[in-house]
Parts: structure tokens; C-alpha cells; sequence
């Protein structure tokens, strides 16, 4: 099927994502929205001894904003909240593939959205 | 499981009747229509039989239409050509926000070289309103280009009404009857359009061909020069093969017809009615004027791109108005033109059907989107069942 813009580990991701879900009373959280074209992306972290204990997300949009979401989300889990914090889109694909030149504002709101939550733990 | 093909109005698979009217024009009829040997004028024999095929099923006389590389072309040549042809008369085009690519791009490129272009709006069905349509003629209007049936969301236009309000004032009205042709009747004895753009692979034939009706005496400028083919009115060797499979597939087209009108509409029907059943569902476009096999929702809370993969994971094709899901950071023009929020183009998707289509299609459409619905709503930020 015609999924070529994707490697298989993003597309993996999409239709299995991990961390969906809202972390009630989260130590740190964030909501972004990309006007371009509407992708809205939630993430909530509870954090311990200074790092992510646990971390979910909420997304509405498309594949790859779900699919990094879900990437981003388990690699920041148990990391400290600096380390976290140094987490670039670039990274991203080196793990999940190169996104196609339209797409690379997913990687942003991911990387963008992530960096929100933990800052926001840190104004709590 | 046998995949499902629901994207006919991107392109159509090419009818087997029609590859084996086609072959015989690659090997052994393999002439230059243009030749005056025996292996020539079998090509322009067939050539011309095709041409009152599609003639037939249009109500052209075969004269009148001019076979281009597809509808692209037919578009550019109609617009470009009497928009040079008449630009000592006037310099002034109105079309509509809901035009395929081929005629806004042209529109664009015509006003970086003098033109005027009025674009209209539609309203929330996506119809042209003809007292806007009015009032933005001009004295210096040469042409007015209103598509038949809209591309994504199917709606069909008055162009009867439209042709009498143009030709009252001496205007000249193209149409770009791509997405009609073979699934609503055109008869241009009766529509008195000057020009009219087809496409072949959108009725089963092959992708690269495509014509340009011309009305009688209506005069435009060529687009392709070179030598006098197509009675000096498209420069290039014939695409004979092409051609030949345009008129086949014009000729079941027209036996078709009544297949369209009601197997297929029923086909349609019920995904949309069953569909429009999942809360937070719109339907996009004209619920009467509109050609039979197009249907176009959104689906609140919803991703076009990812509804169209999760949907593509399961054999199904179809697709989407959603911004960023063809190259572009743009939603689709046509829904934002009917006053749509931008969220509810973010979850569109298109189904468009043919006569290869079946009622397993539907079942299975039926079976498995409302889950993918389902799935991604529960992970949206913002949807409450509720």
C-alpha cells in the first residue's frame, strides 16, 4: 500500500502508538497548535526525583505528529527533565526516517510540546 | 481481501474491452495518422472513429472536438487560446474558487500577462450564485470558465442559466466537464457551451488523453504549435492508441449511463447515509446537484491523512481535502471556498466511486471506518462523546 513517504518504524508508531492518555493532576503540561494546518498536540508529564516517571499525550493530527508523539513520549520516559529538554527534531528522524519537506512541522510541534510540558514542571 | 478502489475521480482503471481495442494500434496499425499510405489512414480511419464516439456521448458534432494529452491541456487551450484570441476585445475572465489547478493556474499565469480574473465565490453546497455571476461581468468579459461538476465534492452547475446569461452579452462560456463526463448526461446540441475540456482516464480510458470541445466558428489560438494536425488546431502526432481507447471508452460510457445514474448512486448512497450516522459527520457539497458516484464528508475530531493510511492499511483507497496531505501545507480550496472551518476540511475524505464498484465496497468501507473514527477521536485533545 502506498505508504512510501513513511519508514515503517514511524508508520509502526502510528498505528500503535504509545502514551495515549491524560495524566490527571500532571506535574507539568502543554498544549500546541500548529496553524499551518490545524495539528493540535497535548502532552502531560509526572515527573520524580527529577525525571519523567510517566508521560502521555493527546493529538489530533497527522501521521507523523501521532507517530512522534508516541516516539518522543517513550524516550523521554525516566530521563531527567534536562536531558529531556535537549531533545531536537533531528533526532527524530534519525530514528524514524526523514520526513518528507511538508511534514517537518510535525517534528517541531513534537519537540516543541515536549519542551512546554517539562518547562511547565518546572514553573509548578 | 480484494482491495477497494474508491478514489475513481483521481483516475479510473482502464476497462479491459478498452486495452484490447488498443492494442492492435501499437504493433500492427501502427501508422502516423498524418501518412497517406495504407498504414496511415487505418490510424486515421480509427482516429475518426473515435472521435464520433465520443462525439456521440457528448451530442458533438465530431468536427468539434479537438483530442489533446488530457484535461490539463483541453483546460490550458481553452483559456489561453481565446483569452489571446480576444484580448483586443476585451481582457477580463471570470471563473470560480472551485476550479481545478488547470484553470486557476492558468487564470494566475493569464493575469501575470495583462488579464483581469474575477473568481467567484460558491455558497455552502458549493454553487455559483448567477447574480454575482451578473454583476461581475464587465464590457471588457470575453469568457466565462465554470467547471460542470466539481472535482472533490461533486457539485454540478446551472450552466444552462450561465450560457444564456454569457451569450446575451456576447460572451464566450468553457466548462471543464471532466468529473461529468460519463456519469451525468452532456448533450452540447442542447448546452450551448463554446467549449468544453474531457479527460479519458477518468471513464475508463487510458491516462495521456483527453479533448477539447470547440463549438463551431468559435475561434481560439492554438496552444501547441507545429504541424497541422487536428485540422491546424493541436500541433502533435496523433496518440492514436490513446485515442482509440478514449472512443471505446466513451462507447460504454454511454451504455453505462443508466448503470451510473442508479447502481452506482445507490452504491453511494448508502456509504453516505450509513456513514452520516457517525456523529459529527457532514456531508460536503450539494445533496441534489450533484454527479452520482462522488460523496464527501468530515468527520469531526479527525485527520484526513491519517483517516486515509489507517484506511489504506486495510486495502481501502480513497481520499482527503487535509492540509499537508498532498505536498502542500494547504487545505482543499473547494472546501474552504463552501465556508468550511478549517477542522472539518482537516477530517474530509472523498469517495468516489465507478461501475467497477460493488456492494462488498460499501460493506467494507461500512466495516471498518467507523473504528478508525473511533480510534482517533479518543486520541484528540479536544473530543468529548458527549
Amino acid at each position: 500500500m502506498s505508504t512510501e513517504p513513511y519508514s515503517p518504524q514511524l508508520l509502526e508508531h502510528y498505528r500503535n502508538p504509545r502514551n495515549v492518555g491524560v495524566i490527571e493532576k500532571p506535574d507539568g503540561s502543554a498544549t500546541r497548535e500548529n496553524q499551518a494546518c490545524g495539528d493540535v498536540l497535548q502532552i502531560f508529564v509526572r515527573i520524580e526525583k527529577n525525571a519523567a516517571k510517566e508521560i502521555r499525550f493527546k493529538a489530533e493530527g497527522c501521521i507523523p505528529t501521532v507517530a512522534l508523539a508516541s516516539w518522543a513520549t517513550e524516550w523521554a520516559l525516566g530521563k531527567k527533565l534536562g536531558e529531556i529538554q535537549k531533545l531536537n527534531p533531528a533526532q527524530l528522524s534519525v530514528v524514524l526516517g526523514e520526513l518528507p519537506q511538508h511534514k517537518r512541522h510535525s517534528a517541531l510541534l513534537v519537540v516543541e510540546t515536549l519542551r512546554a510540558a517539562i518547562t511547565n514542571c518546572f514553573l509548578k | 481481501m480484494r482491495p477497494v478502489y474508491l478514489d475513481n475521480s483521481a483516475t479510473t482503471p482502464v476497462d479491459p474491452r478498452v486495452v484490447e481495442a488498443m492494442l492492435p494500434f501499437f504493433t500492427e496499425v501502427f501508422g502516423n495518422a498524418s501518412s497517406i499510405h495504407t498504414f496511415g489512414q487505418q490510424a486515421r480511419a480509427a482516429v475518426e472513429d473515435a472521435r464520433e464516439k465520443l462525439a456521440d456521448l457528448v451530442g458533438a458534432n465530431a468536427r468539434e472536438l479537438v483530442f489533446t494529452s488530457g484535461g490539463t491541456e483541453a483546460d490550458n487551450t481553452a483559456l489561453r487560446g481565446v483569452a489571446l484570441q480576444f484580448r483586443e476585445k476585451g481582457n477580463h475572465i471570470i471563473t470560480t474558487k472551485i476550479e481545478h489547478p488547470a484553470i486557476l493556474s492558468t487564470c494566475r499565469a493569464l493575469e501575470g500577462e495583462g488579464f483581469q480574473v474575477s473568481y467567484l465565490p460558491v455558497d455552502s453546497t458549493g454553487l455559483v450564485d448567477l447574480a454575482r455571476l451578473t454583476e461581475a461581468i464587465t464590457p471588457q468579459t470575453i469568457m466565462i470558465s465554470v467547471m460542470n461538476a466539481n472535482n472533490e465534492i461533486g457539485t454540478t452547475q446551472p450552466l444552462p442559466e450561465i450560457c444564456a446569461l454569457a451569450h446575451e452579452r456576447g460572451i464566450l462560456v468553457h466548462s471543464d466537464c471532466v468529473q461529468s463526463l460519463g456519469k451525468i448526461a452532456i448533450n452540447l446540441k442542447q448546452l450551448p457551451l463554446d467549449l468544453a475540456s474531457f479527460s479519458g482516464h477518468k471513464i475508463h480510458a487510458p491516462k495521456g488523453i483527453g479533448a477539447l470541445f470547440v463549438r463551431k466558428n468559435v475561434r481560439f489560438q492554438p496552444f501547441m504549435m507545429g504541424g497541422t494536425h487536428e485540422r491546424k488546431r493541436r500541433a502533435g502526432t496523433e496518440n492514436v492508441s490513446g485515442i482509440v481507447g478514449f472512443g471505446k471508452a466513451a462507447e460504454l460510457a454511454a451504455q453505462y449511463m443508466p448503470e451510473m445514474s442508479k447502481r452506482v448512486k445507490d452504491l453511494r448512497d448508502r456509504l453516505e447515509s450509513n456513514l452520516l450516522q457517525i456523529p459529527g459527520t457532514i456531508r460536503n457539497g450539494h445533496t441534489v446537484y450533484r454527479v452520482p458516484n462522488i460523496c464527501n464528508l468530515s468527520f469531526d475530531h479527525t485527520e484526513g491523512e491519517g483517516l486515509l493510511i489507517s484506511l489504506d492499511l486495510e486495502g481501502i483507497a480513497v481520499s482527503t481535502g487535509a492540509a499537508c496531505s498532498s505536498g502542500s501545507l494547504e487545505p482543499s480550496h473547494v472546501l474552504m471556498a463552501l465556508g468550511r472551518d478549517k477542522r472539518d476540511v482537516h477530517g474530509s475524505l472523498r469517495f468516489s466511486f465507478s461501475r467497477m464498484n460493488t456492494d462488498e465496497d460499501v460493506d467494507r468501507v461500512l466495516e471498518v471506518l467507523p473504528s478508525i473514527v473511533e480510534r482517533m477521536r479518543a486520541m484528540s485533545p479536544s473530543y468529548s462523546a458527549d
